[in-house]
């Protein structure tokens, strides 16, 4: 009886590694098609927002440490991670810095490159994706409208009208607009930690 | 059974997420615009047809005890491909979608098609069944989302058109899809007690 | 550390609750919520194997799926790891604990296919919490669910007991339309700021 059971054991684990196997493999074939091109898709949306936020600049990677925020000295002091960071050229000539910053908005993070020029003034930004914030609401932050009252500011005085500021926050979305005002802010200090 | 037959049944009288109430956290998650409530709609038809092929051929290997879980591997390796598929072909949907796409591996629909028709109907007949269930969950999420797109941002298809510039906002919020859903499931209520 | 927990157990319980604003768990929400006491008895199994799973999905993902870089593989793995656990917690419970296995061995197995599980692994994930805050994340998470489910339970009972309403709207739409003020009522914590 145990031996039967056992049997039987083994034949339905032996059915079920084999269905996980070939699930797997396929998966692994369908990866292989995809993975190169879905990098590729990402790599895009970060040089096209470079172009947005500082357009004919070059962009030089830095490499910071996975994890690094920054902590920003407003009304509501928020710590801030930062994605990635660029080094701009133009001509030849020193432009200021790119920062992809990832500040908490209303339903998770709002993925923002912020351009800094030499003298810390915004030259534009851009929120590369908002989708966990509301549809209609926070995740309008993605229009140019909205992102436009950003460009000329010092970058370190940014901040929404309820907290002293000149950003018209978006209609019933404070949160998000607050959160990419101080992401805006975290990006200036950045920039200005690195010279 | 004939397909208009099994149509009508997906379509109204056994629609999945009007009539049998299962599928429900899509429905009320990703009907925030149009746009959304298709691709959700047709990614769940695409795996809701595969899987149902795929465990009708295989209904007479997998053992009895085993059956859920083998259903479910198949289910999410489907999944996973259209996530990805997605993911490189159509960026912006699957920005849009976020977590929903790997969700639909616990849509009740799927996993209650697998066992309630793919595992005891020929593979032709499961085709079928999965293209009108899955049609149907589909008609369901765009009559959700024309409403809540309509009302709640004032526009059709993604601002494509706009139709008004004072929406009610609350509508894509989500008080709103639990009130859309339960008016929409009223009306048919209503029709379906006519038609009897 | 301290108030990142308190954060998330508040985001999860109040703000971003899981059915009210989210609608990740909204079958059981809708199927098992006609009376109070198998509402809390769903609760209790939820909020159970969430804590449980966010603790071996976060595992397996860090220690297992990362290192072989098969990240495409996590819907498939947390799925198969969900549905085994529930078998496991099932077995056990039986055995141990028949007393509680009395009380919440029914909702076992509708847990596998409840996807505010398979959420919260996904969550965990993509949120980049540590061990800790998955494990705060989940706990509190099923907490929230609990809350949500079991003041809908109570006004069910009270509905169904004395409501007056159109014949089509009997049931289920009704049902719905007490989620939609519950939701609107939710809403209010959403302008709350931690921190």
């Amino acid at each position: 009886m145990a031996g039967k059971q056992k049997n039987e054991f083994v034949q339905l684990g032996g059915i079920l590694c084999a269905i996980t196997l070939v699930v797997a493999l396929a998966l692994g074939a369908v990866n292989a098609v995809t993975v190169d091109k879905i990098a590729e898709i990402n790599q895009q949306k970060i040089l096209d927002s470079l172009e947005l936020v500082m357009p004919g600049a070059e962009a030089e990677m830095i490499d910071i440490a996975e994890g690094t925020t920054v902590t920003t000295e407003t009304k509501n002091a928020t710590s801030v991670e930062i994605l990635s960071a660029y080094k701009m050229t133009k001509d030849g000539a020193d432009a200021g810095y790119c920062v992809e910053v990832g500040p908490t908005g209303f339903g998770g993070v709002v993925d923002t490159m912020v351009g800094i020029d030499v003298d810390g003034n915004v030259t534009g930004i851009s929120v590369i994706s908002a989708s966990a914030e509301t549809p209609g609401l926070g995740a309008r932050s993605t229009e140019a409208d909205f992102q436009a009252q950003y460009t000329g500011l010092v970058g370190t005085e940014v901040a929404v009208e309820t907290d002293g500021g000149s950003i018209e926050a978006l209609t019933g979305a404070t949160i998000t607009s607050r959160a990419v005002s101080e992401g805006v802010v975290a990006a200036a200090l950045f920039a200005a930690q690195q010279g | 059974m004939s397909f208009g037959k099994n149509l009508k049944e997906g379509l109204v009288t056994n629609n999945p997420v009007l009539v049998q109430l299962i599928g429900l956290c899509p429905t009320l998650a990703t009907t925030t615009s149009i746009v959304n409530g298709i691709g959700m709609g047709l990614s769940a038809t695409a795996v809701l047809i595969c899987s149902n092929i795929v465990i009708s051929l295989l209904r007479k290997i997998i053992p009895n005890k085993v059956r859920i879980a083998a259903y479910i591997t198949v289910i999410a390796g489907f999944v996973t491909m259209v996530d990805l598929l997605l993911q490189a072909f159509i960026p912006s949907l699957s920005a849009s979608l976020g977590t929903f796409i790997p969700l639909i591996v616990v849509n009740c629909i799927i996993l209650g098609r697998a066992e309630a028709f793919a595992s005891k109907n020929s593979v032709g007949k499961s085709a079928v069944d999965g293209i009108c269930m899955g049609l149907g969950f589909t008609f369901a999420l765009v009559c959700m989302s024309i409403i809540r797109e309509l009302l709640g941002a004032g526009t059709i298809g993604g601002g494509a058109i706009t139709v008004f510039t004072q929406p009610a906002t609350i509508m894509i919020l989500p008080a709103g899809a639990f009130l859309t859903l339960g008016c929409i499931i009223a009306v048919m209520q209503k029709l379906l007690k006519k038609g009897e | 550390m301290l108030t990142s927990i308190l954060s998330i157990s508040l985001g999860a319980i109040l703000i971003n609750n899981f059915i009210m604003s989210q609608f990740l768990g909204c079958c059981p929400f809708f199927g098992v919520s006609k009376k109070i006491d198998t509402a809390v008895g769903m609760g209790m199994a939820v909020t159970f194997v969430m804590g449980l799973a966010s603790a071996v999905t976060w595992l397996i993902n860090t220690f297992v799926l990362i290192p072989l870089g098969l990240g495409f593989m996590q819907t498939v793995a947390f799925i198969l790891v969900i549905a085994t656990l529930v078998q496991f917690v099932e077995m056990f419970m039986m055995k141990s604990l028949p007393s509680l296995y009395q009380a919440l061995g029914v909702f076992l197995p509708l847990i596998t296919t409840n996807c505010a599980v398979l959420g919260v692994s996904l969550q965990n994930i993509q949120n980049g919490y540590n061990f800790i805050e998955s494990i705060v994340y989940g706990i509190t998470g099923g907490l929230g669910f609990t809350l949500a489910i079991v003041l809908f339970a109570s006004i069910r009972e009270r509905l169904d007991a004395s409501a007056e309403c159109p014949k089509s709207f009997e049931g289920v739409p009704l049902a719905l339309i007490s989620a939609s003020l519950m939701a609107m009522a939710f809403l209010g914590f959403s302008g709350m700021k931690i921190w």
